[in-house]
């Protein structure tokens, strides 16, 4: 039960400006981009935490993103970090030691509490990251997209329903996805999975910062607040390929009511940045949440970027 | 919670920093809803007679998203449950929120239906009869007239949680002189649900049962697609 109580933040609020961060010297900062295992190594079926639920393999053969616009700033003080550049980047194909995508030289030693990146969507301005390919590139930039998908969804038993009538089901052991979606965000206030939110300097030494990159929320029961407190399930990609032609589109997506495969309270479809009325609109909404921090860390203030 | 502990953690926010603020705001709730038209649900024209919902607890938090680790304390909060029309457009007195001075950037709310971490199941209060809404309507389609009922049961996802969490509001609420609008569109709720599904059922009224799909669209519409509106007005 929530009780009538200061939250951390206005407690942290408080004891802002009441003291100085007494560390000095600076430090070095380089911000890499990683994408989660999901991405690289698919989502295998089963009932651990980070298993599909339903029976069925996801495999990504192509996961591309738009991410940059990495700052960092400090409520003690008015000092700033920003890398305005923004990359398209392979996050399947990202060099074998990471991608550095900023990286400040001189960072005032201390908590940097504040850290937030963008995810918007592609433009010409965007950067080409090292091992994303050309052909890739254009695509995002023409499409404007903030994410661009290939996957394929596996199960030796399954079946794809019909959303509006279930118990009207067929065969189908093998389906795929390629979607890309203008679903510009920004990510603010990110914080490890434990302890304090930012990052910190330490004076003569390099920290190194980690947005990271999800590829399983829109398998996900619910829009995650924080902690990633959720169930994985895909039968819902499955069962909206309505003209059963082993492939899920936009288009199909936009004609399947949320409620005809989001059944409640299995799913709870609240807290989205956008309304939730068809299939589409969910997918549409956990694209804007990819953007996490450090691993499992979360970047709780998200913003539509449109 | 105790009012000692209440009253230090109050005083928190003040220490060393000489504030001059009010340590504690009040301010009243209302709700305010649509007056029934008939609207468009498919092949169908539906007229609501009925919407009652029941609202509460609800929990403003200061950051945008809203769990338990984000917000473990909510700034400010509307701690009871109370029922309201929402065919009437005129304010409706809900009662009052409470909590400490300071900017909200979140909420989460149940519709009368709580699964608070010290209870074992999803348990309905007291003042909402058992149910999150109770609609009841008339809808046509050519010569054929259909009435029905319906009991909303919106249950919170998991143990701890709100039915709804972490939609985004913003305020910045620094005395009380504010009050709260909580503003429902009922016809907003139904318009995605297909009644040709319990067509076919007996009664008249006919029940729609809670296992149905359009149980479920009105439960999404109002947790999802058209949630409750908040608006906090100086007075």
């Amino acid at each position: 039960m929530k009780y009538f109580v200061l939250s951390p933040v206005l407690m942290l609020a408080a004891a802002a400006g009441c003291g100085t961060d007494s560390a000095s010297g600076d430090g070095r900062v380089q911000v890499f981009v990683e994408p989660e295992d999901s991405v690289t190594n698919g989502l295998t079926p089963g009932t651990g935490v980070e298993n599909l639920r339903d029976g069925w393999t996801a495999q990504y053969t192509k996961f591309l993103v738009t991410i940059g616009n990495f700052r960092a700033a400090r409520s003690t003080s008015s000092e700033r970090l920003t890398e305005p550049r923004v990359y398209v980047v392979d996050l399947r194909n990202v060099p074998a030691g990471g991608l550095v995508a900023a990286e400040f030289p001189s960072a005032a030693a201390g908590r940097w509490d504040r850290f937030g990146f963008d995810m918007p969507n592609a433009s010409a301005s965007a950067t080409r990251a090292q091992g994303t390919s050309q052909e890739d590139y254009d695509r995002m930039v023409r499409g404007r997209y903030s994410i661009y998908i290939e996957a394929t969804l596996t199960h030796p038993a399954g079946r794809s329903c019909r959303p509006t009538m279930p118990t009207d089901c067929a065969p189908r052991t093998s389906l795929t996805v390629r979607w890309g979606l203008s679903a510009g965000t920004s990510f603010d206030d990110c914080a490890p999975e434990a302890g304090a939110a930012g990052f910190a300097v330490i004076s003569g030494g390099t920290v190194q910062i980690k947005p990271t990159i999800h590829g399983d929320h829109w398998f996900f029961t619910n829009i995650t607040q924080g902690a990633e407190v959720t169930e994985r399930r895909a039968q819902w990609i499955v069962d909206a390929d309505l003209d059963r032609d082993g492939e899920t589109t936009f288009d199909e997506l936009r004609r399947v009511r949320a409620s005809d495969v989001f059944p409640s309270p299995t799913y709870n479809l609240s807290g989205a940045l956008v309304p939730v009325n068809t299939a589409y609109d969910y997918l549409d909404a956990q694209a804007h949440t990819l953007g996490d921090f450090q691993g499992d860390g979360e970047c709780p203030t998200r913003r539509d970027l449109m | 919670m105790k009012t000692t502990t209440r009253a230090i953690l109050l005083s928190m926010l003040g220490l060393g920093c000489g504030s001059t603020g009010p340590s504690e705001v009040r301010y009243p709730i209302v709700a305010e809803g649509a007056a029934s038209a008939p609207f468009a649900a498919g092949d169908w024209t539906v007229t609501l007679d009925v919407a009652r919902v029941s609202l509460g607890p609800i929990y403003f938090c200061a950051t945008a998203a809203a769990s338990s680790s984000l917000c473990p304390a909510a700034v400010q909060e509307f701690a009871d449950v109370a029922e309201f029309d929402a065919l009437r457009p005129s304010a409706q007195p809900l009662g009052f929120v409470t909590g400490a001075p300071g900017s909200i950037r979140s909420s989460s709310y149940d519709l009368g239906i709580t699964w608070f971490t010290t209870q074992r199941t999803a348990t309905p209060a007291a003042a909402s009869a058992g149910r999150s809404a109770h609609f009841e309507g008339r809808a046509t389609r050519g010569s054929r007239t259909l009435r029905f009922v319906c009991d909303v049961r919106a249950i919170p996802m998991l143990q701890g949680a709100q039915v709804v969490q972490g939609a985004r509001v913003s305020a910045d609420i620094t005395g009380s002189n504010v009050r709260l609008v909580v503003r429902a569109d009922a016809a907003s709720w139904w318009t995605a649900v297909d009644l040709s599904e319990v067509e076919s059922e007996g009664g008249d009224p006919v029940v729609i049962p809670p296992s149905s799909r359009i149980h479920n669209a009105v439960v999404v519409a109002m947790t999802a697609g058209a949630p409750l509106r908040f608006e906090w007005v100086s007075q």
